[in-house]
């Protein structure tokens, strides 16, 4: 006779739980993996690609007789000032779709390696760490001893890190900064230099908006590519020793 | 015994996080529970990751027999202006005019939320009223401790920061009446880099709830840990040098060829890469009995980052027999480290990899070490005898 079955020894809740959350986790292969980070990087470049180009020429539109009164002013105010912002503009204009391509044929050059020379985990190392270790002085001393061995870690990881937030902080260009007080005539130069800006706000602002837009997304794009590279070259590797690890 | 103890503290209660509002809400209960006449002044907000914005309501209220007086918080402030409450106090401008602030500093303390109207309370408190501000840098510690600074003992939880370089800390540190110091390291350094006078700073630690046992098998089966864990609870970013963890944790698996599964908990949203899924697990904010489970689960708590001024966390990692590893660039968890000689030390990955290699290979002397931390907390981290050290110093000092 089959016995009855044993519903004190099951925890309902643990198995329940342990079921949502590998529904709520799909397994990944590796490739797949890399293919998340690789539409994230498309995404990216889309919208790099969208706010390339900033424009000192937005439309200026006015309602009502003082609505257009004032545009017009503001269409003869800009066009004298042409000769001095549009090359600014322009030069602006031209690094950012140099560095839009130069991004695309990294990622090109990239994939291109990858497929020629796919990454590959090395020989697995022998365990050299004694396991009868008991008190702390001598886990103290087979740590120095095992730290004296280990090659240092490259130190190109903590740049990328250190870059990423740098990047980061300098993508945002204000129009408005602080201005300076060096000495006491500072104030009265600030307060001429502040209605300066404030009048030309209508002016400069958009076309500072439309560079932050452009820094947003190259810094996107950018990070986008980082974690691309290194998805393409560490998913398969942790993915070939968590396989041997589960093998065991 | 009979002065009244008001502990100060921007953002106070039950839904607050941030390591000194938990130790500051948990020293009022002790200091209550120890007998002490206890009041919070606090504002409406909750915590660092929603400043501003009104949580609690303003007015009295009580927080298990405390009264909790909250105060309103004023309108943001522009870069570098001072609050009404500080400009229209001639005491406060005098402070300010003697120790001149650099632009930065007043930059810095515009920034952050304060209130008026707690900042006019503190000034015209009745003299025998004692205030324990928590934590140092923060508008209303600053501006509560000038306002009365013979009725003013700071909890600083202090460590080696840009803030401790202001000269408006200086002056806090070196006028306020008493300093509480959460561990001998902060001590030393708060010694070292103002002048204290060695009998106004007192050693009182904090405590940690000695209540709570995990489990452990039951939170590495709801999370599906199956290989060797190692866990941190706290923010998950540069402050506790999180991105640091893990790009250690991936060279070790590169390096060694085994898996690990590093856990990381805490309220912020935790940015990594999709591959880096396959060995850091989010599990978001837990609760205490969760953490408790956590801690229980791992094989090492690790603790990487180097601001601290009693960490928390490394505490409760102890109470659950776990070893610890710890940033030998942060003096207070390595002193705790070596005090209760319960963990290890890594100065850099060559160190980390070193530790991981002796701690996973040797489950007996994890034990050692972890029995090790559970009799320092239990022997140095119990509340009632913080509320005793923090209650005489406030009293007699």
């Amino acid at each position: 006779m089959t016995p009855p079955p044993d519903n004190t020894s099951i925890d309902v809740a643990a198995v329940i739980a342990e079921l949502r959350h590998k529904l709520a986790r799909p397994a990944q292969t590796p490739d797949q993996s890399a293919e998340l980070e690789r539409q994230a990087l498309q995404e990216a470049l889309h919208e790099m690609e969208l706010t390339r180009v900033i424009s000192a020429h937005l439309p200026l539109v006015g309602h009502g007789i003082v609505g257009r009164g004032i545009a017009l002013a503001q269409k003869i105010i800009r066009r004298l000032l042409r000769w001095y912002i549009n090359p600014i503009v322009e030069q602006q204009n031209a690094f950012n779709d140099a560095t839009l391509r130069t991004l695309h044929v990294l990622l090109e050059t990239f994939d291109e390696h990858i497929q020629q020379y796919p990454p590959a985990n090395p020989p697995r190392p022998p365990h050299p760490t004694p396991s009868d270790i008991t008190t702390l002085a001598t886990a103290q001393h087979a740590q120095q001893l095992g730290a004296q061995q280990e090659a240092p870690l490259s130190p190109l990881s903590a740049r990328l890190h250190a870059l990423a937030q740098t990047r980061h902080r300098a993508a945002t260009v204000l129009s408005a900064w602080p201005l300076p007080v060096r000495s006491p005539v500072d104030h009265l130069s600030n307060t001429v230099h502040r209605l300066q800006r404030l009048g030309l706000r209508w002016y400069i602002n958009p076309i500072v908006e439309q560079l932050n837009a452009s820094n947003r997304a190259t810094n996107r794009a950018v990070t986008a590519l980082v974690a691309y590279v290194q998805a393409r070259l560490m998913r398969p590797l942790i993915h070939d020793i968590q396989q041997h690890d589960q093998h065991v | 015994m009979s002065k009244r103890i008001t502990v100060v503290s921007t953002w106070y209660g039950p839904d607050t996080a941030g390591g000194a509002e938990v130790a500051a809400r948990a020293l009022a209960h002790a200091l209550h529970l120890a007998g002490a006449q206890v009041e919070v002044w606090s504002t409406t907000a909750r915590d660092l990751f929603a400043p501003t914005q009104p949580y609690y309501p303003a007015g009295d209220n009580h927080d298990q027999g405390i009264l909790v007086r909250r105060f309103a918080l004023a309108k943001p402030l522009g870069i570098g202006e001072l609050p009404v409450s500080v400009r229209r106090n001639p005491a406060c401008m005098r402070v300010l005019a003697q120790v001149q602030p650099e632009a930065q500093e007043l930059r810095v303390l515009s920034s952050h939320p304060h209130s008026d109207e707690l900042i006019h309370a503190i000034a015209t408190a009745e003299p025998s009223r004692r205030f324990l501000f928590v934590p140092y840098p923060l508008p209303i510690s600053l501006w509560g401790v000038m306002s009365a600074p013979a009725q003013s003992f700071l909890l600083p939880c202090m460590h080696d920061e840009p803030y401790a370089a202001h000269r408006l800390t200086k002056w806090q540190l070196e006028q306020a009446r008493g300093i509480l110091a959460n561990s001998r390291a902060e001590r030393e350094f708060i010694l070292e880099h103002f002048a204290c006078q060695p009998e106004r700073v007192v050693l009182t630690r904090l405590g940690i709830d000695m209540q709570v046992t995990g489990a452990g098998e039951a939170f590495r089966r709801a999370h599906d840990i199956q290989y060797p864990m190692l866990f941190f609870a706290g923010r998950r970013d540069d402050s506790k040098n999180v991105p640091l963890l893990i790009q250690y944790v991936q060279a070790y698996i590169l390096r060694r060829q085994r898996m690990l599964t590093l856990v990381l908990a805490g309220r912020d949203s935790l940015h990594i890469p999709a591959y880096q899924h396959a060995f850091v697990r989010d599990v978001g904010f837990l609760s205490e009995q969760s953490k408790a489970d956590a801690f229980a689960a791992c094989d090492v708590f690790v603790h990487a980052g180097t601001q601290e001024s009693f960490a928390f966390v490394l505490m409760e990692a102890w109470l659950q027999r776990r070893p610890a590893l710890v940033n030998r660039g942060c003096a207070v968890t390595t002193d705790a480290v070596n005090e209760a000689q319960a963990g290890l030390a890594f100065a850099d990955f060559a160190e980390f990899a070193a530790a991981l290699d002796v701690l996973l290979a040797n489950p007996r002397l994890t034990t050692e070490l972890g029995q090790a931390g559970h009799d320092y907390v239990t022997q140095q981290c119990r509340w009632s005898d913080v509320a005793q050290r923090a209650l005489a110093a406030i009293t007699q000092l």
